[in-house]
């Protein structure tokens, strides 16, 4: 991992008169892959919609690296209803300078990565379930191909082995192109399995309260490694409040533990 | 089997034709086989063609400037608030006015086709205006956002996101104005004298020539039904499939 991607530097953000963010600092390291959990509103979509471009900071400062791609996957999969799976993941690449035959392989493509082929590529989104949905939204950032992946719960309506297939799926883009990922998620197991690194937010307005290294990669973690670590966030998730400057000595334990 | 109901249905209008003509008389209502021979007549004497070609004509460029306008006006109302509350009162008297007084004012302003046009686009448009603004506001901020965040070009916001969505809400406006502009555009040529489907009731009216005045009504019915079966219900299946509740995924 070198320099940051994306930094969030004492960022504060309000809708209306209340508070989302505040003072939000962290950098997000290229070709990792940061798990963003915390209690329902405490600013986790916000800081996707931030990261993404779709809203500005109040105060503070947001830095992406110079031409990096971004590409988005909300928590609804915001498919657009009169398109078909194929068209809609095509749809994420209009930006690109590319033939439209190349777009529509490019997507046939990432859908069958993420497991939809054959005649689910033609199907309307309503006539897909939930968590099919869900993997069309996947495959059109997947597709782009994109410098910074920002995924909102992209696991939630998919049962667990099709969630462990796309957490490896997801992994696998991101090092193979030394991309990076943010990633919001309530499942600690979820957040161990694909995370190299964990922020965990307090209540709104949304602060860090924890930051957490892992100093191996995801897919080395065993079975028990995966279910001690939930464990240790749980805890820390339900313990009290913690200042950002804190978290660092915890990171460095969780390091030293699992680096032999 | 929709069919057979459909024959059903149309075979138990004609027999009340027949019925209503044995009661009441040829000059009252003309008999099945007589308004088919004035239909044959009208047919075989050419007049067919050019009356419905004009009367198309009409309707067309009455239906085309009712519904541009009334898109760019009920588009731009429905995203600015202030504009909307000025034009959606002006849309409900314009809709108050009968066809048949704009008929008549358009024949002392402008006279001839552009009467009958003028009518057909005022009856149409305010219809076509209403839909627009439904469609404007129930524009979906989601999609636009998620259309902003993979920096879709204006062509793919137009095409891919707005567009499909404001049609969605503008084709039933559109279905409707168009089969209402070809009843429009009879009646204002029935008093305009300017050609078409509707001149030729008016020559058959002034002659007392029921028969003729029913095979015209035959050749107006016929060629909305067949507008309907050949452009309408295609266009409908095809632009409002994403609509359509069977093939819905299980839950």
């Amino acid at each position: 991992m070198t320099g940051p991607v994306l930094s969030f530097d004492n960022v504060i953000f309000r809708y209306g008169n209340t508070p989302v963010l505040d003072g939000f600092s962290v950098d997000i390291p290229r070709g990792s892959i940061t798990c963003l959990m915390g209690p329902s509103g405490c600013g986790k979509s916000t800081l996707i919609a931030l990261a993404a471009g779709l809203l500005r900071p109040e105060s503070g400062v947001l830095r992406r690296a110079e031409g990096c791609r971004t590409a988005p996957m909300f928590q609804d999969p915001l498919l657009l209803p009169w398109r078909d799976a194929l068209s809609n993941v095509a749809f994420g690449l209009k930006a690109e300078p590319i033939p439209a035959a190349e777009r529509v392989e490019r997507a046939r493509t990432a859908l069958e990565e993420t497991g939809l082929s054959g005649a689910e590529l033609c199907k309307l989104p309503r006539q897909l379930s939930g968590g099919m949905q869900q993997r069309v939204a996947l495959a059109r950032a997947l597709a782009v191909a994109p410098d910074l992946l920002l995924l909102d719960e992209p696991f939630r309506a998919l049962d667990p082995p099709l969630a462990r297939r796309m957490h490896a799926r997801v992994r696998h883009a991101i090092e193979e192109r030394h991309a990076t990922a943010l990633i919001v998620t309530h499942d600690t197991r979820e957040a161990v399995r694909i995370a190299d690194r964990v922020v965990l937010l307090s209540t709104a307005p949304g602060r860090i309260r924890a930051l957490r290294e892992f100093p191996d990669r995801p897919g080395n973690r065993t079975a028990v490694e995966i279910a001690e670590l939930a464990e240790e966030l749980d805890a820390l998730a339900d313990s009290g409040p913690r200042d950002q400057g804190s978290s660092s000595g915890g990171s460095k334990v969780m390091k030293s533990r699992y680096a032999e | 089997m929709k069919r057979l109901y459909g024959a059903l249905g149309i075979l138990l209008l004609l027999g009340l034709w027949e019925l209503g003509h044995r009661a009441y008389g040829a000059l009252v209502l003309p008999g099945l086989d007589d308004t088919a021979r004035a239909l044959l007549r009208l047919a075989r004497e050419g007049e067919i063609g050019p009356a419905l070609a004009a009367t198309a004509l009409h309707a067309g460029a009455g239906w085309l400037a009712g519904a541009v306008i009334g898109t760019l006006a009920g588009t731009a109302s429905g995203l600015r608030d202030g504009l909307r509350r000025m034009l959606h009162p002006v849309a409900i008297i314009l809709l108050g006015v009968p066809a048949i007084a704009w008929v008549v004012l358009a024949l002392l302003w402008f006279g001839g086709d552009r009467a009958v046009i003028f009518t057909v686009a005022i009856a149409t448009g305010p219809i076509v205006f209403a839909a627009a603004v439904q469609g404007a506001r129930s524009l979906d901020g989601g999609l636009a956002r998620m259309a902003r965040a993979f920096r879709a070009p204006p062509s793919a916001m137009v095409f891919d996101v707005y567009g499909p969505h404001m049609l969605g809400h503008l084709f039933p406006a559109l279905a409707t104005g168009f089969a209402m502009s070809w009843k429009v555009a009879v009646m204002a040529e029935l008093l305009s004298g300017a050609g078409g489907i509707g001149d030729g009731i008016a020559g058959a009216r002034a002659r007392v020539d029921t028969a003729e005045t029913m095979a015209w009504v035959v050749v107006i019915v016929i060629a909305l039904i067949l507008l309907d079966h050949m452009l309408l219900r295609h266009l409908r299946t095809k632009l409002e499939r994403w609509r359509d509740d069977e093939g819905a995924a299980e839950p």
